[in-house]
């Protein structure tokens, strides 16, 4: 009775072109796993962190009984922001030292927090950019990518980090893998590329896209099969995609688009000075207030709206969708469902090293201009 | 030298497996979810955890079940986080992964894309994994009747949208 069901289920199967097996990334997952398994209780500390059927984990060992799932959709909680040359994680209660000047950004991926570094803490004009993994095991890796002048892209369900290189006018999108520290991907794309100041276009990442700001039209490039195009849906310079979305914004409206169809999933009122920011997995919207003093979270979703104090851009998104801020020396949490929040235990102190000691950052946040 | 049961395989074993399980993994894993990046991370998960649980897989013979069910398990875990269901359920429709041909079958794999996460999950795990409905509800972590209903509302779904041709209306919940 199910044999055609069946039948057919197992031609598509049989059709799907398959990856080449990572067995290089699958022993080092499953050695920090084990590792975390082994180390006794009080040894380090553990959070696993992840956004949205989305993943960034961040962990270390310790705790009993806190399920861990080292990438990937996960369970996960806790703020994760940057204070001087320290990463913070957990909500404040661990943190790894990097060993640079200064930071300049975080990313969350599925295999952890990326941390962008360099001789200071600007990303536009700071020199050279350089990448350390904080793995799910609260090592710090060296990731062999030197930037300068680029704004890459990820996306927190990949260990991927995108950007672009410029050689004598052509375009390469690149994309790296952060937990093995290899290229797996380099594609020359048509088009050039003037505008913003920086070494090539700014990109974003979404599932295998990469969307690339060039002059006249947002690119795309599928990094697994090297197919470029170009998008529209999209708006033209810098790409912004969060969980597969992006906004389209003008005086009369803001949209939150679906970059795959196109299709507007949510229209915001405009505000006299804010601007439409959407959450790491794209599943919530915050936009300020005209007087500045609070700002409104729309989940895309279903519509739904809370208000929050203060400005969206002193609140950071915890990689499991919470909204936080660091208010005096402590963290506080709150939902973006219900607004309601809570004020952590952890004392954060004021400075955290390096050459900008007391600059807080919160996760994920980008600074490009 | 031969592995010996119970002793964490060699790298060079390990990676001999991955290779010789990573296809058919990624093949259920595909069409659990329905994107690439998801499933191989999926499947990537499954084999970490695999290696990492060596104590309990004791031997490389039992390491495929082992994987299979760490898969199944993973994907049940994902499928039950709200975050998940949000994102799934936005409408996105990931692309189907081969070069598209002008047959019929494309059909199917549209029409599972339409089904929510645990429907598509029922409907890959019994008539794909050949699962039954006792095995599929402990593999997705719910009851029995919840599989019987949601084999039921996911054929039904099916045949609205591929036939009875496809899904003659005699099937339902009593597939075993």
């Amino acid at each position: 009775m199910t044999d055609r069901l069946a039948t057919l289920l197992r031609e598509e199967a049989d059709r799907l072109l398959v990856p080449a097996p990572a067995a290089e990334a699958v022993l080092a997952r499953g050695r920090g796993i084990r590792r975390r398994r082994h180390l006794g209780t009080g040894a380090a500390a553990l959070a696993v962190v992840a956004a949205l059927g989305v993943g960034f984990a961040l962990t270390t060992g310790g705790g009993q009984g806190r399920a861990v799932d080292p990438a990937g959709p996960a369970t996960g909680h806790g703020a994760v922001f940057t204070l001087g040359t320290t990463v913070y994680y957990d909500g404040g209660a661990h943190h790894v030292s990097i060993d640079d000047k200064a930071i300049k950004s975080t990313y969350y991926t599925s295999v952890g927090l990326l941390v962008r570094h360099g001789n200071n803490n600007a990303s536009d004009g700071g020199g050279p950019q350089r990448f350390s993994l904080v793995t799910p095991d609260g090592d710090v890796q060296h990731v062999s990518v030197v930037t300068e002048e680029t704004v890459p892209g990820v996306d927190p369900r990949q260990p991927y980090l995108a950007y672009t290189e410029v050689t004598d006018g052509t375009v390469e999108v690149v994309v790296h893998d952060v937990a093995t520290d290899a290229e797996v991907a380099r594609v020359e794309m048509p088009g050039h590329f003037r505008w913003g100041g920086w070494s090539g276009p700014p990109v974003a990442l979404s599932g295998d896209i990469v969307y690339v700001g060039t002059n006249d039209v947002t690119r795309t490039v599928n990094w697994r099969t090297g197919e470029i195009g170009t998008t529209d849906n999209v708006p033209r310079g810098y790409p912004d995609v969060d969980g597969g979305r992006t906004v389209a914004q003008d005086d009369q409206e803001h949209e939150v688009i679906d970059v795959a169809t196109g299709k507007v999933l949510l229209t915001i009122p405009p505000q006299k000075y804010g601007f439409v920011k959407l959450s790491p997995d794209g599943r919530f919207a915050t936009i300020d207030a005209g007087d500045g003093t609070s700002f409104d979270v729309y989940g895309v979703d279903d519509g739904t709206k809370v208000t929050l104090d203060g400005g969206s851009f002193d609140y950071g998104w915890s990689p499991d969708g919470d909204l936080f801020t660091v208010r005096g020396h402590h963290v506080v949490t709150c939902s973006p469902a219900t607004a309601e929040c809570t004020t952590g235990s952890e004392t954060i102190p004021s400075e955290g090293g390096g050459v900008a000691p007391d600059d807080l950052r919160y996760g994920n946040q980008t600074f490009e201009s | 030298m031969p592995h010996r049961p119970g002793r964490p395989p060699s790298d060079a074993d390990y990676t001999e497996f991955v290779h010789a399980s990573w296809a058919s993994l990624y093949r259920t894993a595909y069409l659990l979810l329905g994107d690439h990046a998801l499933a191989e991370d999926l499947v990537q998960t499954a084999l970490a955890h695999t290696y990492a649980s060596w104590r309990r897989v004791r031997a490389l013979e039992a390491a495929p079940a082992y994987a299979r069910t760490a898969l199944v398990n993973t994907a049940a875990s994902w499928f039950r986080k709200k975050s998940w269901r949000n994102e799934r359920l936005s409408g996105v429709l990931p692309e189907p992964g081969y070069e598209r041909d002008p047959s019929d079958r494309p059909a199917l794999v549209t029409a599972l894309r339409q089904l929510p996460p645990r429907q598509r999950a029922v409907v890959v795990l019994r008539f794909y994994e050949d699962l039954s409905v006792a095995q599929t509800a402990t593999a997705l972590g719910c009851s029995e009747g919840t599989v019987k209903s949601q084999t039921s509302d996911a054929l039904a779904k099916l045949r609205s949208l591929l036939g009875d041709a496809v899904v003659p209306h005699t099937l339902g919940a009593q597939h075993d």
